[in-house]
């Protein structure tokens, strides 16, 4: 008797607490998901918002539509996009959002607000500057495949394989509220129907300020990563002789005597790789040697004017602030922007060769 | 209430009283004349030189060839009835002036034999024909490993069969009869100084407290005795291997054989004994361990696949991995139902097909299987009324209902599924994850013969994990389970069992 009351009770409380819910139905085929959101700001300071969905055709091909509107505030376009659509428009399967450059030197953390807020948003999604106009980006057909997935794939891609360093709306969140380290972005640019990544782009707070070429990459990510592996960097050695080495294993420390003075900072990067293209015939010991002596050279000095670029523009994308912050006690920011430009940070590589391939 | 119980038992005592009298009453003319209201009964007078024997029986229930071969040629031999024990080359005859013992007995197939000068004695001869079924294989619990045999509806037999796999003393066989109607023999079978005292009586004391009209099969006796008959679990496992019944007893538990039922009982028994085949203990122990947690695995597939659909159909489109989300659409789109409806539609499809395969011969069943399972399937893909997506869920969701050894289990599995489908329909995952723990605390309280069901989870019992998700093994079962409470709980020694008994070189 009591157990069937403890039954009907407990019903009873929980069907109506499902009113208090206000969950709402959104059966998949009747909404509209989009996947990837672009963002600049138009003359006259609105916000211009193109999203792009996908339309499942029946023979499994795939047509990408995009949906443009301008209003105040982001989730406002939202609103208004809906007035465009036969279904209601979705944010959850974003996966990608992209700002332009121009709106990105002015900042893109008001963007950032409604995906922080959203809840049906996660918080690695990918989020990329344009360089051109995003509108345009979106609204072309990258082969039989969803826009915002293609995207993602293309950024995911190239952080597993080592090209840039790991980026998505966590680890730009994270960097942007640490002190003492600023966050990143990669870099797209569309060119006849194709996307390209082609920078990392630098931010001061959410400011963009700069970017760094492809080249700089890997000496970029050697720097940033106290583990690394994977990546491949080219070097030109001189006018006919070129080598290309790959990542094994690459790790880093910072060597900081007295933290929050003058003195010198010194990053210890030690690189374990394996020659992939030598264009300069057989590979012997004595030449390793002198490769690596070389290649070490190369490095250091790549750093050193990527570090001075840093300081001159008064950002830490690799986070040496957080380093010494670390080492401190009443870490103080206002004093280390301050002494960061004029800091002595010296760079130090040992590269080990330790392969060669299978060139007998 | 109490006075009301009161006066009840008493005037159930006085009606007892009364029909005892009755008995007393009743004249051999007047069973006669009840009797021979059925055209069955045969009575004839045979006069011999000396006196004058009549001979009653059951003509359907007797064997006419022992009648005539081993009754019959000795009869005029006889003196008097007294002698018939030792005239008869029968071993089984009972000399009796009870009125009430001659009706009973003819009607389980005696022959009775008197003098009509000397109503006081009475021969009752065993003469009844036994028509069973041939000890066949299992078809329910098929292994491939193992003993071939299975039960039969003789309960005689059924006892043969198992005690011939426990040729000991102490194995005892308690018999009771059940149904005012049917009369139905129901064995209790038992380890004595095994199993449990408190078990033995909960069972005894459940079976002789029936008050039913008429048993047909041991399922009736699940239903009546088991702890919670509003369940949808059976508390009692149902088996129709004489090899698992004897293991069951072996290991403390107690066994319920039923006249005329093909299948016996087990109890006290766990949930996880009933995803537990048999042939898990035939098979080395890694292999048997992967076996059942697939089949567990299955389980909770089983009942989990279609809810989690619709709930992400229908509230959660984000959970979606990305490379699917083309799949589901496209799968979708064509469709004017909601997902509910569609995953509805669908498992009373798979549910149709199933009860018809179950109602039909055996080869109609199986085109009914083909015919269902390709053409519905993929005519309702076709026509749009369904996802091909939720075809292959709902078909391996079917698929891994079945792989449930204990048939009754598999009928449980695929019936909870749809409470948790309506609720992942009304409330998503929430509804899902409040069906789940409905389930949960159900099986929590459920107890069989008053012990836990859910154990060696609830209680935590470490020792009993060694037969349960896994099995553990042969030389680390020393011990009994304590689920059974056994009186002696050693099976045999466990350290002598760790060592290598060859001869060193």
């Amino acid at each position: 008797m009591d157990s069937r009351m403890m039954l009907f009770v407990s019903v009873l409380v929980t069907l109506p607490l499902t009113g208090c819910m206000h969950i709402e139905q959104e059966v998949i085929d009747e909404i509209q998901l989009t996947t990837a959101g672009g963002y600049e700001y138009s003359e006259d300071g609105m916000i211009e918002v193109t999203t792009v969905y996908p339309n499942y055709q029946p023979d499994k091909s795939v047509i990408n539509e995009t949906l443009t509107d301008t209003a105040k505030l982001s989730k406002e376009a939202r609103d208004r996009l809906n007035l465009q659509s036969d279904k209601p428009v979705v944010s959850g399967k974003v996966e990608v959002t992209l700002y332009e450059w121009k709106t990105a030197e002015k900042g893109i953390f008001d963007f950032l607000d409604t995906l922080e807020r959203d809840p049906s948003i996660g918080s690695s999604i990918y989020l990329g500057v344009v360089d051109g106009s995003p509108k345009e980006l979106l609204s072309k057909q990258y082969g039989n495949q969803d826009n915002g997935i293609y995207l993602s794939n293309l950024i995911e891609q190239n952080i597993e394989t080592g090209q840039i360093p790991k980026t998505n709306l966590h680890q730009f969140l994270y960097k942007f509220y640490a002190d003492g380290i600023d966050p990143t972005l990669p870099v797209l640019k569309q060119e006849d129907g194709k996307v390209k990544l082609t920078g990392i782009g630098l931010f001061a707070e959410d400011k963009l300020v700069g970017q760094l070429e492809e080249e700089q990459f890997f000496t970029f990510k050697l720097l940033l990563e106290r583990k690394g592996q994977k990546g491949s960097y080219s070097i030109k050695l001189n006018e006919d002789n070129d080598i290309s080495i790959y990542n094994i294993s690459s790790g880093r420390n910072f060597d900081i005597q007295k933290p929050m003075t003058n003195s010198e900072i010194i990053i210890n990067v030690n690189l374990k790789a394996t020659v992939s293209e030598y264009q300069d015939g057989i590979l012997n010991k004595q030449k390793t040697t002198r490769l690596e002596k070389e290649i070490k050279e190369l490095l250091e000095q790549d750093s050193q004017e990527m570090i001075q670029q840093f300081q001159e523009k008064g950002i830490d994308p690799l986070g040496i602030g957080d380093q010494v912050r670390s080492r401190t006690r009443n870490w103080d920011p206002k004093k280390w922007k301050e002494l960061y430009p004029d800091l002595q940070i010296t760079v130090k590589v040992n590269v080990d060769l330790l392969e060669s391939g299978v060139i007998e | 209430m109490r006075l009301r119980r009161q006066r009840r038992r008493l005037n159930k005592r006085i009606e007892k009283e009364k029909e005892k009298e009755k008995e007393k009453d009743e004249s051999i003319e007047s069973l006669f004349q009840q009797l021979n209201g059925s055209n069955d009964f045969t009575l004839s007078t045979l006069p011999y030189e000396e006196h004058t024997l009549s001979i009653g029986y059951y003509s359907t229930l007797i064997d006419s060839e022992i009648l005539h071969r081993d009754i019959f040629p000795f009869l005029k031999d006889l003196d008097a009835i007294s002698s018939l024990p030792t005239l008869l080359p029968i071993e089984e005859i009972i000399l009796t002036t009870d009125i009430s013992v001659v009706r009973d007995n003819l009607l389980k197939g005696y022959t009775l034999i008197f003098d009509v000068n000397n109503l006081n004695l009475f021969g009752l001869v065993k003469s009844d024909v036994d028509k069973t079924r041939q000890v066949s294989l299992p078809e329910v619990e098929f292994s491939v490993v193992g003993p071939k045999e299975s039960f039969v509806e003789s309960l005689d037999t059924n006892i043969n069969l198992v005690r011939k796999r426990l040729p000991i003393p102490e194995f005892v066989s308690k018999e009771l009869i059940i149904g005012k109607l049917s009369k139905t023999r129901v064995s209790v079978l038992y380890i004595q100084g095994v199993a449990n005292e408190e078990n033995i009586h909960t069972v005894i004391q459940r079976l002789t407290d029936l008050d039913f009209d008429q048993i047909t099969d041991s399922s009736m006796i699940t239903q009546l005795i088991q702890d919670n008959q509003n369940s949808p679990f059976p508390q009692l496992i149902d088996t129709e291997r004489p090899d698992r019944i004897a293991t069951a007893v072996a290991e403390g538990k107690i066994a319920i054989l039923v006249d005329g039922a093909p299948h016996g009982l087990i109890g006290p028994t766990t949930i996880f004994e009933f995803f537990s085949a048999f042939e898990d203990y035939y098979l080395n122990w890694l292999v048997a361990s992967f076996f059942r947690l697939v089949r567990f695995f299955a389980v909770l597939f089983s009942i989990l696949a279609t809810p989690i659909y619709v709930a992400v159909l229908t509230y959660h489109y984000e959970l979606i991995p990305k490379d699917m989300v083309a799949t589901l659409v496209t799968s979708r789109s064509a469709i004017p139902l909601p997902p509910i409806l569609e995953a509805l539609v669908l498992e009373l499809a798979i549910e149709l097909l199933r009860e018809a395969g179950a109602r039909l011969p055996t080869k109609v069943g199986q085109t009914i299987g083909i015919v269902g399972g390709i053409v519905i399937g993929t005519a309702s893909v076709e026509a749009g009324l369904t996802s091909n997506v939720l075809l292959i869920i709902v078909a391996l969701a079917a698929l891994a209902s079945f792989t449930t050894p204990v048939y009754q289990m598999g009928n449980t599995i695929r019936l909870i599924r749809f409470p948790f489908l309506l609720m992942a329909h009304y409330m998503g995952f929430i509804g899902v994850a409040i069906s789940f723990c409905y389930l949960l605390i159900h099986l929590l309280k459920l107890t069989s013969l008053g012990r836990p069901f859910l154990e060696p989870f609830y209680p935590p019992r470490v020792q009993d994990f060694k037969d349960a998700l896994i099995r553990l093994p042969y030389s680390l079962q020393s011990k009994r389970p304590i689920q059974e409470q056994t009186e002696d709980t050693m099976r045999f020694n466990g350290d002598k069992a760790k060592k290598k008994a060859d001869p060193k070189k």
